[in-house]
């Protein structure tokens, strides 16, 4: 009898814990995405990717004035990235530049939740774990772990109060941390100053390089020919976008590709291969990893927060179909 | 602040840096280094797990008073530090046996401040990257103008490469699904990355 008991409790407890652990998954990462944008907030994180450490201011403001953003380094690279509806505009004093994107419109605010958490449950094994406190606030943590090596675990820490994301462990294939996030200090606000809001970098010594504003390719003035096929992919990756861009240096035009799985995402860009500039190879910053190559005279760039095994595989399947 | 100060303070917060003197004398004039020196510290200390809820910011002056207070030492005792925190880890001890010597006052009061509420790891890889290795130490070698000029051109098309990037991972960026979820966060990427500290990655 009693082991009939724990087998039962064994066979069919989990599953109906999963169950009700879906719906309250769906709603946290529901309230978590929709915290990411419409929360105001002025706190401090550190960031450590491949040993190496920052720590870095952010200042978060959504108001009437929509969805705005400062991101400072607070190491000694002085490097700040300035978001706001209509652009992103990174100072990187270090490379004595600033680059100006324009956002694409419309911007959407708030925006829609990637997709439905069946589709992600395909690929990924969701678990609930305790509360542990991050920052001084309590947060819920949350554990996703990939059903294959194409992509990254995360561990998020997401405050139960604000469903803000307070710490996050991107890791790799053998369950080793390659990325870490996490607030030391966050302040949640009413009102941002905005003060708080403009660049601290002294801009005048640096060069500024803008681009014009992105066109989407579904709207016919891209070339028709182009026609480019990835012929490998991990299951569960779609293509979202196809845009054409212009690079911000060069104004030179870029055909941007977007697959995701509902939760990693990766970019495939493909340039006419005029430059010397190109990436060949692998190459990663923090948990995104890209790779490069050429084919006929384009250059072919895959980027995403996968492993590299994943944009590797994207990047030399890729096929141009001359139609 | 240079670069061999930045360097010496990691292997002082590992306790392996033997000459500690002339470090800490710099500790006390250099308001930017003792800055660096506590961030050190702090990063170190959240990501090895957690910060405690509350940073007493006014460690460092009680610290500091308390040394003032002490009669003329030339080494504070160990008992001090004991005192003061229950947990001294492998940096205070070696803070105790050969850093602290005749300085005191607020720099190393705010140097022990920090080491008492930190878990002490390994620093900063020496070997950080390979673009930096290739490069730097080509730099004391370079005999002629023809290496200097390829070592120059090398450093310039890494950074057009590393650039170039940047501005893919902008647009990525705005693409992403991450960056949906997770607001400016995927950003960071871009803050904290400073040219040429990417790892190669030819698999």
């Amino acid at each position: 009898m009693i082991n009939r008991i724990i087998t039962f409790a064994i066979v069919v407890w989990p599953v109906q814990l999963l169950a009700g652990d879906i719906d309250q998954i769906r709603k946290l990462l529901d309230k978590m995405q929709h915290a990411a944008h419409m929360v105001s907030y002025d706190g401090t994180f550190v960031y450590s990717q491949n040993s190496q450490l920052s720590a870095m201011r952010i200042i978060h403001s959504a108001d009437s004035k929509g969805e705005r953003e400062r991101l400072v380094s607070l190491d000694t690279s002085g490097r700040e990235v300035i978001r706001d509806a209509k652009s992103v505009t990174c100072f990187l004093p270090d490379s004595k530049a600033v680059v100006v994107e324009k956002k694409r419109p419309p911007v959407q605010f708030p925006p829609p939740f990637p997709k439905n958490i069946e589709h992600l449950t395909a690929q990924y094994t969701f678990t609930l774990k305790g509360e542990e406190r991050v920052a001084g606030q309590l947060a819920q943590k949350l554990d996703v772990q990939p059903k294959d090596h194409f992509r990254y675990g995360h561990q998020l820490w997401i405050d139960k109060k604000t469903g803000l994301l307070l710490k996050t462990h991107l890791l790799n294939e053998k369950g080793k941390p390659v990325e870490q996030f996490m607030f030391t200090h966050i302040t949640y606000l009413k009102h941002v100053p905005e003060k708080l809001l403009k660049p601290g970098v002294d801009s005048r010594d640096l060069i500024w390089y803008e681009a014009a504003g992105d066109v989407n390719l579904n709207i016919k003035n891209s070339t028709p020919k182009l026609a480019w096929q990835v012929k490998k992919i991990p299951s569960g990756f779609k293509r979202d976008h196809t845009r054409k861009h212009t690079m911000p240096r060069t104004n030179k035009p870029l055909e941007h590709l977007v697959y995701s799985d509902g939760l990693a995402s990766i970019s495939v860009f493909i340039e006419d291969k005029k430059d010397n500039d190109n990436l060949i190879g692998g190459t990663r910053m923090g948990a995104v990893n890209a790779h490069g190559r050429s084919i006929n005279g384009y250059h072919i760039t895959a980027v995403g927060e996968v492993p590299h095994a994943t944009v590797k595989m994207i990047s030399e399947s890729i096929e141009y179909k001359d139609k | 602040m240079s670069d061999k100060q930045k360097e010496e303070l990691s292997n002082l917060m590992d306790g392996e840096f033997q000459d500690a003197d002339k470090l800490i004398s710099a500790l006390q004039q250099d308001a930017d280094l003792r800055a660096r020196w506590e961030r050190y510290h702090l990063i170190r200390d959240a990501l090895g797990n957690h910060l405690p809820s509350q940073i007493d910011a006014g460690l460092a002056e009680r610290i500091s008073a308390q040394i003032e207070q002490e009669p003329t030492v030339l080494a504070p005792k160990r008992k001090l530090f004991d005192n003061i925190f229950h947990k001294p880890g492998a940096g205070l001890a070696a803070l105790a046996n050969n850093a602290i010597k005749p300085a005191a006052g607020l720099a190393i009061a705010a140097t022990i401040a920090t080491v008492a509420i930190i878990s002490v790891q390994n620093p900063r890889q020496a070997n950080q990257n390979e673009y930096d290795v290739a490069t730097v130490k080509i730099q004391p070698k370079v005999a002629n103008f023809a290496e200097a000029r390829l070592a120059a051109a090398r450093k310039k098309h890494i950074r057009a490469v590393d650039s170039k990037l940047s501005g893919y991972l902008v647009k990525h960026n705005e693409y992403s699904v991450s960056a949906r979820m997770q607001g400016a966060l995927p950003y960071m990427r871009i803050v904290g990355d400073t040219v040429g500290q990417r790892t190669k990655n030819d698999k």
